[in-house]
């Protein structure tokens, strides 16, 4: 029990920095090519129903790893 | 979902996308180049993804998913996935005695990309432990192994830091006392 209360100053200092190191992350412009990518976006055809890409999921499934 | 509602819902998680994808990298160019096959892969398989449902859940799934993949292929990496304490302890210490966020950054990168991931969702994004295991496509007691992992070994991290600072502290106590003549016990 002194063990797991001792150890929640360290979790909230832990979520604390992990929280400010994806702020920085999230917060970064993002860079040139992907901006541009969005702007060529329209342009990309789009699936019609069938077909299955690599990586991406319906959106109910679990991957088993 | 029309093509332009789509596109503008993506743009609004690119940010936090790459953001999380820095999470499972640690690298920019890495980082920018998951995004972009992200995006890519939502964007021609938009027929399946079911409206009104999380756009921002259903991007990290398939982006991690092109991570895992991708470093499949890469061959073995020799990076430790079943969560051992890293053996490297390189990190300086803090002068408040925490970590500063580079070193707190060198920490975290030395983790497996699993525990990132984990500590990503539920740490920063607050995803509840149902929702981190729907991510990641592993069982709810998986996430919980993969976060307390992740937490023991920054904690460990930082707790020597401190102890480190502590000691520090003593050595430079126990010079002054003792240049002063008096006696430091």
């Amino acid at each position: 029990m002194a063990n797991k209360l001792s150890q929640q100053p360290w979790d909230t200092l832990i979520d604390e920095n992990l929280k400010r190191v994806f702020d920085e992350d999230a917060n970064a412009d993002l860079p040139p090519h992907l901006m541009d990518l969005l702007d060529r976006l329209d342009k990309i055809p789009v699936a019609d129903g069938s077909g299955s890409a690599s990586g991406a999921p319906s959106h109910s499934q679990e991957e088993a790893e | 979902m029309d093509r332009q509602g789509a596109k503008a819902e993506l743009t609004s998680h690119m940010k936090v996308l790459r953001a999380f994808a820095m999470s499972l990298t640690r690298n920019d160019a890495a980082a920018d180049d998951l995004v972009q096959d992200t995006i890519l892969k939502a964007w021609t398989n938009l027929d399946k993804f079911q409206e009104g449902t999380n756009m921002r859940a259903w991007l990290f799934t398939i982006l991690r998913n092109t991570f895992y993949s991708g470093r499949r292929k890469a061959m073995r990496e020799v990076e430790d996935s079943t969560g051992s304490i890293t053996e490297s302890i390189s990190v300086k210490p803090a002068h408040d005695g925490r970590l500063q966020l580079a070193e707190f950054r060198r920490a975290l990168s030395e983790l497996p990309a699993e525990q990132r991931e984990v500590l990503t969702l539920i740490g920063v994004l607050q995803y509840s432990y149902e929702e981190a295991a729907e991510v990641c496509g592993v069982k709810v007691g998986t996430v919980k192994s993969r976060l307390n992992r992740g937490r023991e070994a920054l904690s460990i991290k930082m707790q020597l830091k401190a102890d480190e600072q502590l000691e520090l502290t003593d050595a430079a106590t126990h010079a002054v006392v003792a240049a002063s003549g008096g006696t430091a016990a």
